[in-house]
């Protein structure tokens, strides 16, 4: 009985063992760059994987941040009691959490930034794509971001206004890059702050969903 | 073939059935893993409704759309009311919690597992590194035995761990290990593919980023073109060594004391904190269980040292 018993937990040994081994090899096949094996099978490795191994280490490779980024917003309001309509000036929403996170690592500001950045990032993706292609067709997926982003214009521009007082009328995002001096000019003095930016279009509030 | 299965046998019950291994870092590993997730319910509990609200930029519409896409598991499919959310943190906190002080740590681990997916599904944009490997490290936590230390309540002696619960323990304890392999070796082929890193001015556009700088002397080690260069290339280093330098054993302590330091720099010149929290944490349990008890020995030693020190100082005086 006690060799049965034995015999059982080597068995068992030897099973862990080899599901161990096959793990790993998907695991480390889906790490790999995209390849032929992993293109033609992935059927195979991806259902395995995802959700509960999925993984991605590029942390700061194949290079680091070249730039630093900072999303700015503008609002088109109008006054309740009156006809006027104005627009307001671009408001800055993450600089001020980058200083609160570089304050206080653990401040809420982090996950606040980082939810804001991650979703002006994916609709610039989008936007990428498109743009590289002229024949683009947007996919579910691309409509998503989109909304997505939409929501982010509209309740991030919630919060800079009294609604009793105004209505917004429309908002807008803005995007800009400060390129990091490079580190060949790292004796200089001074290196001029090249800035750059991207704007998109204005997204009409009034009947818009988030 | 009788040498075979002689073979087999004799390697089963050597590695994988005779006794759970590194029984006090699987322990260690699950209190600091319960204080990382604490960090994480605390650090987003002001605004969560901004970030896994339906009054967030993820309302609950694009929330279940976006599903679609990633066909993750998330509790919030089932309710998107405000009291719905609270509940998940209020338990997501306990189960943190309990994991900290080493009680109900199986039910606490498969609690927090689920939780981290959900709202790891509800908003992916708050994510790092660090929750990655987090949710893979804790899902092969849970076949370990990781509450017979530091525990308030540890597991009594009489009914010891059986054979199977060793065998799970230690499958779990490789597991781990070779995820750990993978995670340097995949992060450090990346960094070497970087034109950054392999002329080894990579950190320096780090410290520069307004997002991963956070002291002043990170500014000032940025302009020091000889720190920079070392540190990238240590960075690389380390990574690439994990693999081959984690099955030499008399390497291995040391290996795990420099990626310690690499990570605790990474959470003080970067901000990284939850991420080197978690990294730490997986690192601790590859330390083997007589190293700590030499530690501890040795620990014990100098307090009583001290003590009977203190002591003849006393008598000299009186």
């Amino acid at each position: 009985m006690k060799t049965h018993r034995r015999a059982r937990y080597v068995a068992v040994t030897i099973v862990l063992v080899c599901w161990l081994a096959t793990h790993y090899a998907l695991v480390g096949w889906s790490l790999l760059p995209a390849n032929a094996i992993g293109i033609l099978h992935g059927d195979v490795i991806r259902p395995y994987i995802e959700p509960f191994f999925s993984q991605n280490w590029h942390m700061f490779a194949p290079d680091p941040p070249l730039t630093n980024e900072s999303f700015v917003i503008q609002l088109n309001v109008g006054a309740r009691a009156e006809s006027d309509t104005w627009v307001t000036e671009w408001v800055d929403v993450t600089t001020l959490l980058l200083k609160k996170g570089a304050s206080n690592p653990l401040s809420p500001a982090v996950p606040r930034l980082r939810t804001i950045q991650g979703i002006v990032r994916e609709y610039r993706n989008y936007l990428a794509r498109s743009q590289a292609n002229p024949q683009y067709e947007p996919s579910l997926y691309d409509t998503h971001v989109t909304r997505v982003f939409n929501s982010l214009l509209l309740t991030v521009a919630s919060e800079l206004y009294d609604p009793a007082q105004y209505r917004l009328l429309a908002v807008r995002g803005r995007v800009i890059f400060e390129d990091i001096p490079p580190f060949s000019e790292l004796q200089a003095s001074a290196h001029p702050n090249t800035l750059r930016s991207s704007t998109f279009d204005w997204l009409p509030a009034e009947g818009a969903t988030r | 073939m009788r040498r075979l299965k002689t073979a087999l046998i004799f390697f089963a019950y050597r590695h994988f059935l005779r006794r759970p291994q590194h029984r006090i870092g699987a322990s260690l590993t699950r209190a600091v893993y319960g204080l990382w997730l604490l960090l994480f319910y605390l650090q987003a509990f002001p605004i969560r409704d901004f970030i896994w609200g339906g009054k967030g930029p993820i309302t609950d519409t694009n929330f279940i759309q976006g599903m679609a896409f990633t066909k993750e598991f998330s509790f919030f499919t089932y309710s998107a009311s405000p009291l719905w959310l609270n509940l998940l943190i209020l338990a997501g906190m306990a189960s943190a919690l309990c994991l900290m002080l080493g009680v109900f740590v199986r039910g606490s681990l498969v609690l927090s597992l689920l939780l981290l997916f959900s709202f790891h599904a509800r908003n992916g944009y708050i994510l790092d590194g660090g929750d990655n490997i987090g949710r893979i490290v804790l899902v092969f936590l849970t076949f370990m035995d990781c509450s017979t230390f530091l525990s308030v309540r540890p597991r009594r002696g009489g009914l010891g761990p059986t054979p199977l619960a060793n065998v799970l323990h230690n499958i779990a304890y490789r597991a781990i290990a070779l995820q750990y392999c993978f995670l340097y070796l995949s992060s450090s082929f990346a960094k070497i593919a970087g034109p950054l890193w392999q002329n080894g001015t990579a950190l320096y556009y780090v410290l520069k980023s307004s997002e991963f700088s956070r002291t002043t002397l990170a500014s000032v080690l940025s302009r020091n073109y000889v720190i920079v260069t070392i540190a990238s290339y240590c960075v690389v280093g380390l990574q690439v060594a994990f693999p081959f330098f984690f099955c030499v054993k008399p390497l291995r302590v040391a290996l795990i004391v420099g990626l310690v330091v690499m990570h605790v720099g990474i959470a003080y010149f970067m901000g990284l904190v939850r991420f080197s929290t978690v990294m730490i944490a997986g690192l601790l349990l590859f330390i083997p269980d007589e190293s700590y008890r030499r530690a501890g020995r040795m620990l014990g030693l100098m307090v009583r040292r001290r003590q009977l020190g203190t002591r003849k100082e006393e008598v000299v005086w009186s």
